[in-house]
């Protein structure tokens, strides 16, 4: 399902990649990687959307990146949150939320 | 935000290496793809293989990064201004029409628009200006007794004593001479020689601190300075006074200058942007301490309890104080004070009449002026006009772009195979249209100052100086970038739209001669639409400037009572000169005297005022001693002059005499009336033997009617009759015997005695100043000129608009013509008649002539109703201007379109046919 990407908008794309950097700074692929294993297949994100994403974070100043060595002795840009990436990620993440029980809501009604 | 920025100037001025950085990662994202592929256990080229289906383009996903920031957008836009300008040097002849178009298009609209700036949009220079409100519109000038109720902007001195000492409710309030005041000045330390004049204004000496001006050098007027009557002789001079009257004398401050006879000193400089608080054609040399009038004008004081109204005033707002409120609280006062001054007894009536006025606070952050109210109208039907003309010169230049368009179908439809967007191609066109509008409206910028220079000097009827100025302020050039930007969008929608949507199947193949191209219909029926257009348009433009001419012509044509050729007016001030009344009847006798013995003079006469002026003297009239009953209006207007004006001047006698040289001061006061004063006043029988007494003191006694004379214009040419009497100058006393006016009939042109004339004054006494010297066709010029000005430029922008017009049509036939080549190849080897081929052509522009004028018909009459005020002598309906309109347009169209017609006719056959 290689178009189910594409169902990901914009926004809710930068929510995942935030929450993922959380974890622990990543390379690029390894960021689609995640994703994809912890969303169980659901979410497969190439990388037309994901570097441009990420680029736009870098410039509004919720990720930092460097050059690093790679677990497989490789260079790769690895991507680390911010202290306001941080808030950025708690604010969408509330938002989300608030979001989704509204939806729930009207599907209960 | 910054970081923004920042990263992306470096990405603009360094692409080098952040196209590196990109593919590096885009790299290394396909490496660490392999690489968990491969750990999974996929052989090495599977993993590849796989990771570059992940991938799919890298080159594109290399493009989606560098597009995610903004400076793609700030890239590509410079990209497209230089393609722009290289499209645009490509096709010379065409940028060039297009350029000069809208340089004039631009132009012309700049140029209103500073005028329309400095008139009704700027404010004074002075501190919040928005603060400031007048008292009444101060449209009303000059010295007079009013009682009528309603509302008032002149005021007596003494109502701004009264008023003044109260800052609840205003700030602060100034008073000012509702005219200015022409004055002699002599440089102090030099007893005798030439004195020159300056116009001064009389203000109150809290007049600079309402306004908040603060001035360049030394001090302005305080209160101290107004606060007793003649004394505190001091001056405040304009910037331009003191450089070119006073050399800009560093050491001006505490200088004498004699004004008048009376020493004045020089206490402060004003910055040169200030030129006071009235935007008129008379702009003050010196501001000077109102208690100071008697001094400056020459006249007895009107500061005097129970004065007449001839001061108007502004007050500066409370930022807390609603204007309502202040409105209210300043006509409670006035009525106060007019009920104070009827005294003790008041009728009811006068006390029903004083409830009635009111005096309205209004915006006067732009000063007051008489100007601005005259050419209010007329600037913005001119506005209205030249926008249409800009609105012609875009449909030609979008027809133009379109036919551009047309040329370049090819590389449109190469573009857009390779991948471009449509939107990326419209914004191309759009680019190219927008450098051509900028480049055209820096032109017009220029071309826009010496217009401006030009409407000013006709504004400003030749004024030395004036507060107009033709320089573009922020306003001005911000306006000017906005008509281009607007401009650009429309010319370029149209192109923008048709080259985007160009159909890449078909386009591209080498063979495009058929007689009509793919999408025919469509594509051709735009630019016909925009000629009609423009055909519409022109027509509103021609009709209005047919009226508007007509109406000059008529106000021209207007009979005015009198024989206006060859008639020289001088004006001049035995005041200046020091005369008292005593002196003044010897010395009309020996002006008139000394002129009447020139060679090439018929006659000469004086007079209080010149036969034909925008003001009057005028005063209510008691008849036969019977008192007026105070229901009815019985006034006249009035003027003061010597024995022979009417002869001067040829205007007939209907009955008994004119004034004679025998009207001495000790006889019996005689007075000339015109029909209308007869007919109304004496209906019944003969005016002549009637008398008539004046309520203005100055002309005090009865005055008996010996004459009647036909009547005359006075103040404008289309203003109805009025009654009006002329009194002996001989039998005035006091200031009302003073003459200012000379009138001499020359027997041939009135400028070649000027001269001698003069000569002839000086002779008389060398200390007369000749104020002015007109011929009365001069004078007269000089009563119609916003029609003139608004008739003049009406038929330059229809000129303009139909020579734009006619270029259109030229075009889009020639074109027509070019595409139908192989057609009309064809027709001629089949042997169709030349005149049949013209014809054809010809057909064409005639149905679009025809749809437009159709069209333009119900436009133009709406178009005439609207500027209805303005016309004289013609109604906004008048068949034979809208049918002259017509035939001008068609004549106009019909010659621009015989030239490509004719060429159609000379379509060789052989050629036409032959393939490409």
């Amino acid at each position: 399902m290689t178009d189910a990407s594409r169902d990901l908008v914009q926004g809710t794309l930068e929510m995942l990649v935030l929450k993922t950097l959380d974890l622990e700074p990543m390379h690029g692929y390894g960021i689609a990687l995640r994703i994809e294993q912890v969303s169980g297949g659901v979410f497969r994100v190439n990388p037309g959307s994901l570097l441009p994403a990420l680029s736009r974070m870098e410039r509004a100043g919720r990720i930092k990146a460097d050059w690093r060595i790679s677990e497989n002795n490789r260079r790769a840009k690895y991507y680390v949150l911010t202290a306001r990436g941080r808030k950025a990620l708690e604010e969408e993440r509330r938002e989300w939320d608030r979001r989704a029980a509204a939806i729930g809501k009207i599907l209960e009604a | 935000m910054f970081r923004n920025f920042w990263s992306g100037m470096r990405s603009l001025l360094r692409p080098g290496e952040r196209n590196a950085e990109i593919a590096a990662e885009v790299q290394s994202f396909f490496e660490q793809a392999v690489e968990h592929r491969v750990r999974m256990g996929m052989s090495r080229a599977d993993a590849e293989r796989a990771a570059h289906a992940e991938i799919r383009s890298a080159e594109m996903v290399r493009h989606k990064v560098w597009a995610a920031g903004w400076e793609t957008s700030a890239e590509s836009l410079v990209r497209d201004l230089r393609y722009s300008v290289r499209q645009i040097l490509r096709s010379p002849g065409l940028s060039l029409v297009a350029i000069v178009s809208l340089a004039l298009g631009i132009g012309a609209n700049t140029a209103i628009f500073t005028v329309i700036n400095d008139l009704m949009l700027k404010q004074l220079p002075v501190r919040d200006p928005q603060m400031l409100v007048s008292f009444g519109d101060g449209q009303d000038a000059g010295i007079m007794a009013l009682s009528d109720p309603g509302p008032y902007d002149i005021f007596p001195y003494d109502f701004y004593r009264h008023i003044a000492v109260d800052r609840d409710e205003l700030d602060g309030i100034a008073a000012f001479a509702s005219f200015p005041a022409q004055v002699s000045i002599r440089a102090a330390s030099a007893g005798s020689g030439p004195a020159t004049q300056a116009i001064g204004h009389l203000v109150s000496g809290s007049f600079f601190s309402v306004l908040g001006a603060e001035p360049l050098m030394g001090r302005t007027l305080n209160p101290n300075d107004t606060a007793t009557e003649g004394s505190n002789a001091v001056a405040v001079i304009s910037h331009r006074y003191w450089r070119e009257n006073l050399a800009a004398d560093p050491g001006v401050i505490g200088r004498s200058l004699a004004i008048n006879g009376t020493t004045f000193v020089v206490v402060g400089v004003m910055p040169s942007s200030f030129f006071g608080v009235q935007l008129n054609q008379l702009v003050p040399d010196m501001w000077l301490p109102i208690t100071m009038q008697p001094q400056v004008m020459m006249q007895p004081s009107l500061l005097k309890e129970d004065g007449l109204f001839w001061i108007n005033m502004i007050g500066r707002r409370k930022p807390d104080v609603p204007v309502a409120q202040a409105q209210s609280w300043v006509t409670v006062e006035f009525q106060r004070f007019l009920t104070a001054r009827e005294g003790a007894q008041i009728s009811a009536r006068r006390q029903q009449q004083i409830s009635g006025t009111n005096i309205p606070l209004m915006p006067a952050g732009a000063g007051l002026s008489h100007m601005r109210k005259s050419y209010e109208g007329p600037l913005t039907a001119l506005m209205i006009m030249v926008g249409l003309v800009l609105l012609i010169a875009c449909a030609n230049l979008a027809n133009l772009l379109l036919a551009k368009a047309a040329s370049r179908a090819r590389e449109f439809c190469a573009r857009l195979a390779l991948g471009s967007s449509r939107g990326r191609i419209a914004r191309q066109i759009l680019t190219e249209a927008l450098v051509l509008a900028l480049i055209g409206g820096g032109l017009g910028l220029g071309l826009a100052f010496w217009a401006t220079r030009v409407l000013i000097s006709f504004i400003d009827q030749g004024a030395k100086h004036t507060a107009l100025s033709p320089t573009p302020d922020v306003r001005v050039l911000l306006f000017t970038l906005g008509t281009c930007v607007l401009t650009a969008g429309l010319f370029g929608i149209a192109p923008a739209l048709r080259g985007s949507r160009t159909q890449v199947a078909g386009a591209l193949s080498a063979n495009t001669r058929t007689t009509s191209g793919a999408g025919a219909s469509a594509q051709h029926v735009l630019p016909k639409a925009l000629i009609v257009f423009q055909v519409t348009l022109s027509l509103v433009l021609l009709t209005v400037a047919g009226l508007l001419l007509r109406t000059m012509e008529n106000l021209r044509a207007q009979d005015l009572g009198m024989n206006r050729t060859n008639i020289l007016l001088v004006n001049t001030n035995p005041k200046f000169a020091g005369y008292q009344p005593e002196r003044l009847n010897t010395l009309y006798d020996r002006i008139l005297a000394r002129i009447d013995a020139l060679p090439g003079v018929q006659s000469a006469s004086m007079s209080g005022g010149p036969p034909l002026q925008r003001g009057s003297w005028g005063s209510p009239i008691d008849l036969d001693g019977r008192p007026t009953p105070p229901t009815e209006n019985i006034s006249a207007l009035l003027n003061r002059v010597s024995a022979g004006y009417f002869e001067t001047l040829e205007t007939p006698l209907l009955r008994g005499r004119t004034i004679r040289a025998e009207d001495h001061a000790d006889g019996v006061k005689a007075a000339v009336v015109n029909k209308t004063f007869a007919n109304r006043y004496f209906p019944s029988g003969d005016a002549v033997g009637h008398s008539f007494t004046i309520a203005d003191p100055g002309a005090a006694g009865v005055w008996h009617i010996v004459g009647v004379v036909r009547d005359s214009k006075h103040n404008n040419p289309a203003e109805r009759p009025a009654p009006f009497a002329w009194l002996a100058t001989t039998q005035l006393t006091g200031n009302d015997q003073y003459a200012y006016w000379i009138e001499v009939r020359s027997a041939g042109d009135p400028h070649k005695i000027a001269s001698e004339v003069r000569a002839a004054l000086a002779e008389v006494d060398a200390n007369l100043p000749i104020l002015e010297m007109k011929t009365i066709e001069e004078q007269f010029d000089s009563l119609i000129d916003q029609q003139r000005f608004v008739s003049k430029l009406a038929s330059v922008f229809a000129g303009l608009a139909l020579m734009l017009a006619c270029i259109g049509l030229y075009g889009v036939m020639t074109y027509s013509v070019v595409r139908r080549t192989t057609e009309l190849g064809v027709r001629m080897a089949l042997g169709a008649p030349q005149v049949g081929l013209l014809w054809m052509v010809l057909r064409e522009s005639l149905v679009l002539l025809a749809i437009g004028v159709v069209l333009g018909l119900p436009l133009s009459l709406a178009a005439t109703q609207a500027i209805k005020a303005g016309l004289f002598g013609v109604s906004p309906a008048d068949p034979v201007t809208l049918i002259a309109a017509v035939v001008v347009l068609s004549a106009a169209l019909v010659t621009g379109s015989l030239i490509p017609a004719r060429r159609a006719t000379r379509v060789d056959p052989m050629t036409a046919l032959r393939c490409e």
